[in-house]
Order: structure tokens, then sequence, then C-alpha cells
């Protein structure tokens, strides 16, 4: 089984457009996905990453490596507050990026199973739509025209929450 | 690969709603990320795949006074009728429940909101309401689930519960704002709540009391004890005001801010305290009597052990009407990490803190509050080596908090980076925007004029 004595073992990761990636392993456990992966001994030298391509790629590393070198919470009840503070502002600059990069990294980190990132993008993604009416969600979410509600759906909606309608 | 690097490169130019199709849970997690449960529940005519997500969020915050603005219906039914709906609509677990709505609605009304959050298993609860009708006491159901709970009674309610409640989940508690009958209320909580690790009482309020009654709270979980003032008591006595004996083996932090100490302030059996804030209220007028010197004399010996402290002139003018420097203050505080001092710069203040620095072995950061508001200023004097030493060796940030430019701060400025050599950062928050366009350049010039002692420092200049 790989414990974290190998802690200098390193992992490559491939990109759809066939960049690689080589990292330590323990940036990779950040990844649950791939943390199974080694746990169940499947995987190669070389793990593909065929959805996911090499700028979001490389963005997940930046965050990964970072997170894995900071110290753990459940590792240690009275955590140093300078650490958590430096993650919290490398969290906030991680986070501004367009919204289509923030689609593509929240998609590889659920594929990934990135707990962290995944709560990182959706607070984003909440962030951008905090305060705006719906249209101007829709828009910045790209919501499907052919999905809308219609107008006696929506009606119903608002009638039905009137409460949180003007 | 080559496909879906090509989709990839595509997929936001047609335009395709990747976060729509993203599964629940993510979407959930985003609508959490919302501030209100009326802007979650607004994102119901989103579109199709939007309409009852919200019904699947496990915190719910309700305000009343977040309403529409033109309702055609009283504000009271709509919101009435939102809660419950809210509330009863879904089976889920919920985790967090928070209510505030002024008085319009009887307490039976509320306990029956509340009562369709436990059913939901509801594990924290933030209620802040108060009763149309002055007199009846607002008393609490018993929340054998509950693990925290916040109540805000806008210093108009009084808190009861029976004899026989308990609370045997509850591990944190915050009480604001409200009124209970006599210091016994209080002191019960310890025995009803087996569990409490952390408890607020934030200008709480006492009915009956005699002069001299002593509020001891003992609690064998504690971890976090707060007894704040924030607000001006007008309406009777605050808990602040009482003596206080605390005996909590567990407890981490302490923190009483704007009590009025009285000859009796007691800490016994803490010996796990890490972190200490006593900022006690500054009255200036004030004498302080040589017995109120011997209780902050115990006091600081009885938590010499911390790694956190801050104190404030109050606590200096007891050391100083002791007396006698030497014996007041403790031998040594071993594990202090932390010190933190709101002062003035009278001259006596100087030599307290040199004094308190001086029983520091292993000091890591010194964080200097200085106020202005003095009856008289007298300067500290700085030109003495040994004091400029002692003072500086730990210094690593300094804020100037509403700065004007004035002659003696930037003497304080210049000085204090011609000898802090362990200083990494001097902020300036200057007072008004008009100071900060008129003096922030000619500031600059002088600071930047200084030999610093430390090679890695930098300035920030805001307003």
């Amino acid at each position: 089984m790989s414990t974290s004595s190998s802690s200098s073992k390193k992992i490559v990761l491939k990109s759809a457009d066939n960049e690689t990636f080589e990292i330590d392993e323990i940036v990779a456990l950040e990844s649950q996905a791939i943390k199974n992966m080694i746990e169940d001994e499947c995987a190669d030298n070389v793990i593909p990453l065929g959805n996911i391509d090499s700028k979001t790629l490389s963005k997940i590393i930046e965050y990964c490596k970072k997170h894995a070198e900071s110290p753990k919470k459940d590792d240690n009840a009275d955590i140093d507050e300078k650490a958590v503070e430096d993650l919290k502002s490398f969290d906030a600059e991680f986070a501004k990026v367009d919204m289509p990069l923030i689609q593509d990294i929240l998609m590889a980190a659920n594929f990934l199973n990135i707990d962290n990132l995944i709560g990182l993008m959706c607070r984003t993604i909440a962030d951008r739509i905090k305060g705006k009416t719906p249209e101007e969600i829709r828009k910045i979410l790209n919501i499907n025209k052919n999905d809308l509600l219609s107008p006696e759906q929506e009606a119903k909606a608002r009638e039905e929450n009137s409460w949180a309608f003007d | 690969m080559n496909n879906s690097q090509r989709a990839n490169a595509s997929k936001h130019e047609n335009g395709v709603d990747f976060i729509s199709n993203m599964p629940g849970p993510i979407l959930q997690l985003i609508l959490q990320g919302l501030p209100t449960t009326e802007e979650v529940v607004r994102t119901s005519i989103l579109s199709r795949r939007w309409r009852y997500l919200w019904t699947y969020i496990p915190s719910i915050d309700l305000d009343v006074s977040r309403g529409p603005k033109n309702a055609k219906q009283p504000q009271e039914e709509i919101f009435k009728d939102f809660v419950s709906w809210v509330l009863e609509n879904k089976t889920l677990g919920l985790d967090s429940f928070r209510l505030s709505c002024l008085n319009y609605y009887m307490p039976e009304t509320i306990w029956q909101w509340v009562d369709a959050a436990v059913v939901r298993k509801v594990k924290r609860l933030d209620l802040a309401f108060f009763t149309r009708l002055a007199g009846p006491d607002i008393t609490l159901p018993h929340f054998d689930s509950l693990e925290s709970l916040r109540l805000d009674f806008y210093q108009r309610s009084y808190l009861a519960y029976p004899d026989d409640t308990s609370f045997p989940a509850l591990r944190f508690l915050e009480l604001n704002n409200l009124f209970v009958e006599n210091l016994d209320v209080v002191e019960r909580l310890s025995k009803m709540c087996p569990l409490l690790e952390e408890l607020s009482l934030i200008d709480c309020f006492i009915r009956c009391f005699r002069f001299y009654d002593t509020l001891c709270i003992s609690c064998p979980k504690l971890k976090t004890l707060r007894i704040h003032k924030q607000t001006c008591d007008s309406y009777g006595r605050g808990i602040s005001h009482f003596c206080i004996k605390v005996s909590c083996p567990e407890l981490l932090l302490l923190e009483l801010v704007s009590l009025e100490v009285k000859d009796h302030l007691i800490l016994l059996n803490v010996d796990c305290l890490k972190k200490v804030l006593i900022l006690p209220q500054f009255i200036l007028q004030k004498k302080v009597s040589s017995q109120l010197g011997d209780t902050i004399w115990e006091l600081v010996a009885g938590i010499s052990h911390v790694e956190s402290l801050s104190l404030n002139l109050f606590i200096f003018r007891c050391i100083d009407a002791v007396g006698d420097l030497i014996r007041t203050l403790p031998a040594s505080l071993p594990n202090l990490k932390k010190l933190e001092i709101t002062t003035t710069t009278d001259g006596f203040t100087l030599n307290i803190i040199i004094g308190i620095i001086r029983c520091c072995p292993i000091l890591e950061s010194l964080h200097l509050i200085i106020e202005e508001e003095s009856s008289k200023p007298e300067y500290w004097e700085l030109d003495e080596v040994e004091s400029r030493e002692i003072l500086t060796r730990h210094l690593k940030r300094v804020e100037f908090c509403e700065f004007d430019g004035e002659k003696h701060k930037l003497v304080m400025a210049r000085w204090l980076l011609k000898y802090a050599n362990a200083l990494e950062e001097m902020v300036f928050n200057w007072c008004n925007e008009v100071m900060y366009l008129e003096k922030s350049t000619e500031t600059m010039n002088q600071v930047s004029k200084v030999n610093k002692a430390s090679s890695t420092v930098s300035h920030v200049d805001a307003f």
C-alpha cells in the first residue's frame, strides 16, 4: 500500500491536450479520486485526464500544491492563525478568474473529487450572482433559453414565494 | 483526446449552460453561498432546472425587515405564510434556522415555527424577537437535540425557563440584549447544559439583585466565556456590573469586555486558559482603590500561564494604584507570546509596559493601541536606551488609527522606524480623505527620510 512514507514519489498527470505534469504524490493526494486510484493500485505511472485541458489542470495543480503544503485543520486543534490567513488570501487570489475558467475548474474539481476546491468555486459563483436580478444571473450562468419557465410557471413561482420577490 | 480538446475550446462560445448541468449537490452548494433565504428562493424562477433546488438547502435565514417594499398584503401576513411554507414544505434535515422578526408575532407562533424546525432536527437556532406587551417572560421550550442557540430580545423581553428544563446537547449559547429575573437564572445554565463549550453573555440585564451579588460561572466543559457590554444599560443592572467568579477547568478563552471591575473578580480552576482579554470599562474620574489594585494583582498572577493577553489602561491604573511595581507584576509570564495593550501615552504607562515585557521571556508580538483621550498627556520618555530596546524588541507591526499627521505622532512614527529592528509593517489609517490628500505626501517624505533599523519594513498609507 502507498502511504505517507513515499512523500517524494512522483505522479504524472496528462491533460486532454496531451501535456504532462509531474507532481509530488502528496500534491496528487489532494484529489480523492486520484488517492483512491493510488490506494487501489490501479494508477499507472501516467494518469490520463481526458476531460481536463492543460490550462485548467495547471490551475488545479497550483491549488493542490498550496493546500498540500499547508497544515491540515484536523492535524492540530490550534494551528497557526497566520497559515490559515495565508491560505485564505491564496484562495481569494486563486478565484479571481473569468466565469468560463471557473466552470472548467469546478467540473474538473468535481471529477477529481477535490472537496475544498469544489467549495471554493461554488462560493465564488455565489459571490458573483449575489444581489443580481434573475435576468442578470441567467446571463452570468449562461442559462439555456430553452429551459426557461413559461410565463404561467414563473407567475406561480412568484406567487408561492411572494415574500422573496419585490 | 482531440475530440475533447476541440469540445473544450468551443464549449463556452456555444453558450452551453454548464453550471446548470452540474449535479444537484453542487448547485445546492452554490445556493448555500447566497446570504439570505430570500435570495436563495428567488433562484426558483431562473429556469426549470433551478425551480425547486432551493427546497434542498439545509439552512434557513429569514428576517422580517427584508420584505418587499410595495406589498399588497400586510408584511406580517406574507412573512408568516412564507416562514411556514419554507419550514413545513420539506422533509429534509435542517442545519440552521435563523429568524429575526421584531415584535410582529406572539411567542406561541414562533415556538410553532421552532417546533417545525425541531422536527427537521435543527442543530443551530438563532432567534431575534420580543413580546408585544411588556410583562410576560419568554419561556423557552425543550430543545433536546439542539447544539447551538443564540437569542436576541432587543433589550425588551425577559428570558425564563421552567425548573426542569435541560438542553442535553447544547454546546454553544449566546444570550444578547435580554433581561433575566436574577443571577440564578444565569447560574442554572451550567446544570441545564452539561456539554456547554461556549457561553457568550452580551448586554444581559438582571431584574432583582443585591448590591454585592456575585455571578458564579462554573461549567465543567466550558472552553470559551465572553461577557461583553456593548450598549449603555439604561434599563437596569447589567451582568457586567456584578462581581464575577469563574471556575471552569477546561476554559481556553476568556473575554471580559467593558465590565465594571469590582473588588472581586475571581478566577479559580482555570489552568487551561490560553487567551485572556480583560478590558474593563474605563472611568476617567473614578479613583482606583488599593483593594481593587490587589484584586487585579491576584487576577494577573492567577493567569500568568496564558499565551495571549489583552489589557487596557484601567488595569494599568490599578497596577499603578498599588504603587509597588515589582510586587504588583507577576514574577514571570512564561508562556506569553502575544501581548495587546490599549493605553495612552501618560508617563506612568511606559514603566508598566516595560515592566510587563520584562517578565515575558518568549514574547513574539506586541500590539500597542494608543488612545489619545487622556486627562493630562505626558509623552513617553523614549530616549532611555534600555526602555527603548525592551519596547522595540518584539514590535512587528505598527498601526496608527485615525491618523491626522500631527507632529507628535510623526515623531513617534519616526522614532519607531529608527529603532524597531523587528518591524515589518507600519500602517497609517488616515482619519479622513481631506487630511489624507493634504498631508499624506508630506508624511511619507518625513517617514522615508528616516534611517530604518529594520531592512524589511513596508508602509501602507490608507484612509
